[in-house]
């Protein structure tokens, strides 16, 4: 038996190599810490890269009260600052917002004179007659015509009625400004603004579909997934690093059917009823807030004009899935995005002017 | 070897005795198993393996057959098996690992020993029960997911048994040496 | 008479690497992950296989939730939210993946799997 003594060690050795290949195999833990919370009528997701965790989630609970700090304040409908001048303004006072809101107002004011008015956050009376206002509110059935067009005549655009250099509202019966998504998107700016200052660089923060990332994950860029409009599942993939936001704005998740018609949340502020053509626009971009409401630009802009739009509000990145689920892109988004469809689908390029 | 006493089809010959024997050891030993509590379904050192290997080396593949199917046999009628699930798994496990024997085995003796052997066969044995278990009985795929581990089971089991099975033939082969 | 001949190793270093690939194969990174996380607020209250369909009642902050699990996927199928957003979320499976019921305070998260996406754009 001695004989075999080489072949014993040999083979235990063997097996002890193996063994240690299969644990270390598992031990590929990462430093990687996550937080979720609701506000602003969304699922907020923190994700924080290579930072100590008990740093990190605390880190995220300060995210957390900046979310509900912000929310409490921009609320069009709460006694925050918002919804004070917008009480003042509705009922034909003059609005004075304070300096945060009024940068704020300025800055979406600019948005949506540059997408001539695809964007407007002046629609809030329109959102409340659609009944969309209220994050998890259910209309059963669309405003009459006629209810809807009365809305929109009494409505002013926010261009008309915001005096960038006095930084005052006019007062106008019935107006009320609704920030919307835009404000969502200044949150998520916010929030990665407070975690640089906390000294974290690889971050992401997801606020529902409104995204912005810094640094990496490690050695390998951020992967974002963006939904599928009609089916489950991922219809793309996007890889982030350094700093960019990725915003997708949809009409499949807050909609309702009325007579076998789809009616979703995002408004055309010309027609008073919601977009047609698109069922989503991915944009990316620099920072959230300005993302954010360029993409809801680019839904009213719809399926044949969206290049011209993005032109004027300066953007390079964008793709778009129409109704029945063909895809548009323009040429700088095409090398940035890896379609995941089974049968790779046919893509429209599109050159932005 | 070769088997051929004149009144072979009416009286037990040598060979009948030697498969008994084998047989007889390899039914207590899977019995013995049977009785302790394995840690998961599926996972048995299959020591009783050993004498089918040790058969196998001394006497050949037809030797090796009628043990190994004795002992499933007979072994589910004791411990009331019989015909039950567990006998079919046990009953493919026991002729796959036969078949997968024979194949290594012909690769030559001096190559591939006991432990290459037991080896060969634990993985066919594991193999056959969890394609039985799969598409007979749970057509699941959390079934396939304990691969991994029945498959690691296989490997430790298998190379223990084997370096059992090279032991007791090399004492078999000098207890041969002593009795010339 | 040696104990181990040189083809038994060859015959181990094969079996070895037939293990090895199984745990690559059967346990490897896979996209859909294979258990559900529940959440009410943020306490975790329920953690489902997605090998077994079921219906499951999660009991939340203003009545129950019923999510189905059907083909290694889940989804809601009631709730009692006005908006029926966590209903038109459909189906998830990818790790990673959540769906949710806000007023209700109900949280699914699929686990299990190899994370494909650092974040998904809803």
């Amino acid at each position: 038996m001695r004989v075999g003594a080489d072949s014993r060690r040999c083979l235990a050795l063997c097996a002890a190599a193996f063994l240690f290949l299969l644990t270390s195999a598992c031990d590929r833990d990462q430093t990687e810490s996550r937080y979720r919370f609701t506000a602003m009528g969304t699922l907020v997701e923190i994700t924080i890269f290579d930072f100590p965790s008990a740093a990190a989630d605390a880190a995220a609970v300060q995210v957390e009260s900046l979310f509900l700090d912000l929310q409490q304040r921009w609320d069009p409908w709460a006694d925050g600052a918002l919804g004070q001048v917008n009480e003042v303004v509705s009922s034909g006072g003059t609005g004075i917002p304070d300096d945060d809101l009024a940068d704020l107002l300025s800055r979406a004011s600019r948005i949506s004179r540059d997408s001539g008015g695809a964007f407007d956050p002046a629609v809030g009376a329109l959102v409340r007659l659609w009944g969309f206002y209220d994050a998890e509110a259910m209309p059963d059935r669309p405003p009459s015509p006629g209810a809807i067009q009365e809305t929109l005549d009494r409505n002013l655009p926010l261009t008309r009625l915001w005096d960038e250099d006095a930084r005052v509202l006019t007062g106008h019966e019935g107006t009320t400004i609704d920030l919307g998504a835009f404000a969502k998107g200044e949150a998520v700016d916010r929030a990665i603004a407070l975690l640089e200052g906390l000294g974290v660089s690889d971050a992401i923060v997801n606020a529902g579909g409104d995204l912005r990332a810094i640094g990496r994950h490690g050695d390998r860029p951020w992967r974002i997934g963006v939904r599928e409009p009609r089916d489950a599942g991922v219809l793309a993939a996007i890889e982030v690093t350094g700093d960019e936001s990725v915003f997708t704005s949809g009409d499949y998740e807050r909609y309702f059917e009325f007579e076998g018609r789809r009616y979703h949340h995002v408004l055309d502020p010309r027609t008073g009823y919601p977009t047609l053509g698109l069922s989503s626009v991915t944009v990316i971009g620099h920072d959230a807030a300005s993302t954010d409401a360029a993409s809801t630009a680019l839904m009213v802009a719809g399926p044949q004009h969206w290049p011209t739009v993005a032109s004027a509000l300066d953007l390079r990145q964008v793709m778009v899935v129409e109704n029945d689920g063909s895809i548009q892109m323009s040429r700088d988004m095409r090398p940035r995005v890896k379609l995941l469809r089974d049968k790779p689908p046919e893509v429209m390029i599109r050159d932005i002017p | 070897m070769t088997v051929s006493a004149p009144d072979a089809a009416s009286s037990p010959d040598r060979e009948d005795h030697l498969v008994a024997g084998f047989a007889a050891l390899a039914i207590a030993i899977h019995i013995l198993e049977a009785a302790f509590p394995s840690p998961m379904p599926g996972v048995k050192p299959g020591l009783a393996n050993v004498v089918t290997v040790v058969v196998y080396l001394r006497y050949g593949i037809r030797t090796a057959a009628w043990v190994a199917m004795l002992r499933v046999l007979v072994g589910s009628m004791l411990i009331g098996t019989f015909l039950s699930p567990t006998f079919l798994m046990s009953a493919t496990g026991a002729c796959a690992s036969l078949v997968v024997l024979g194949i290594v085995g012909s690769l030559g003796r001096y190559l591939v020993g006991a432990v290459g052997l037991s080896l060969a066969a634990a993985f066919a044995h594991m193999a056959a029960q969890i394609t039985v278990a799969y598409l007979v009985f749970i057509p699941h795929p959390a079934i396939l997911s304990l691969t991994p581990i029945l498959m690691t089971a296989a490997l430790i089991f298998g190379s223990v048994s084997g370096l059992i099975a090279a032991s007791v033939d090399g004492l078999l082969r000098s207890g041969d040496g002593r009795g010339k | 008479m040696r104990l181990v001949r040189p083809g038994d190793m060859v015959v181990f270093v094969l079996a070895a690497g037939l293990v090895g690939a199984s745990y690559a194969y059967f346990w490897g990174p896979r996209a859909e992950g294979d258990t559900a996380v529940i959440s009410v607020g943020h306490r975790p209250v329920a953690e489902i296989s997605l090998l077994e369909d079921a219906t499951v009642p999660v009991e939340g902050l203003i009545g129950d939730s019923v999510l189905q699990v059907e083909g290694g996927r889940i989804r809601f199928i009631d709730s009692p939210c006005p908006g029926r957003y966590c209903i038109h979320m459909g189906w998830i499976d990818r790790t990673g993946e959540v769906a949710a019921c806000l007023p209700n305070g109900v949280v699914v998260e699929i686990r299990g799997g190899h994370r494909e996406f650092d974040a998904i754009n809803l």
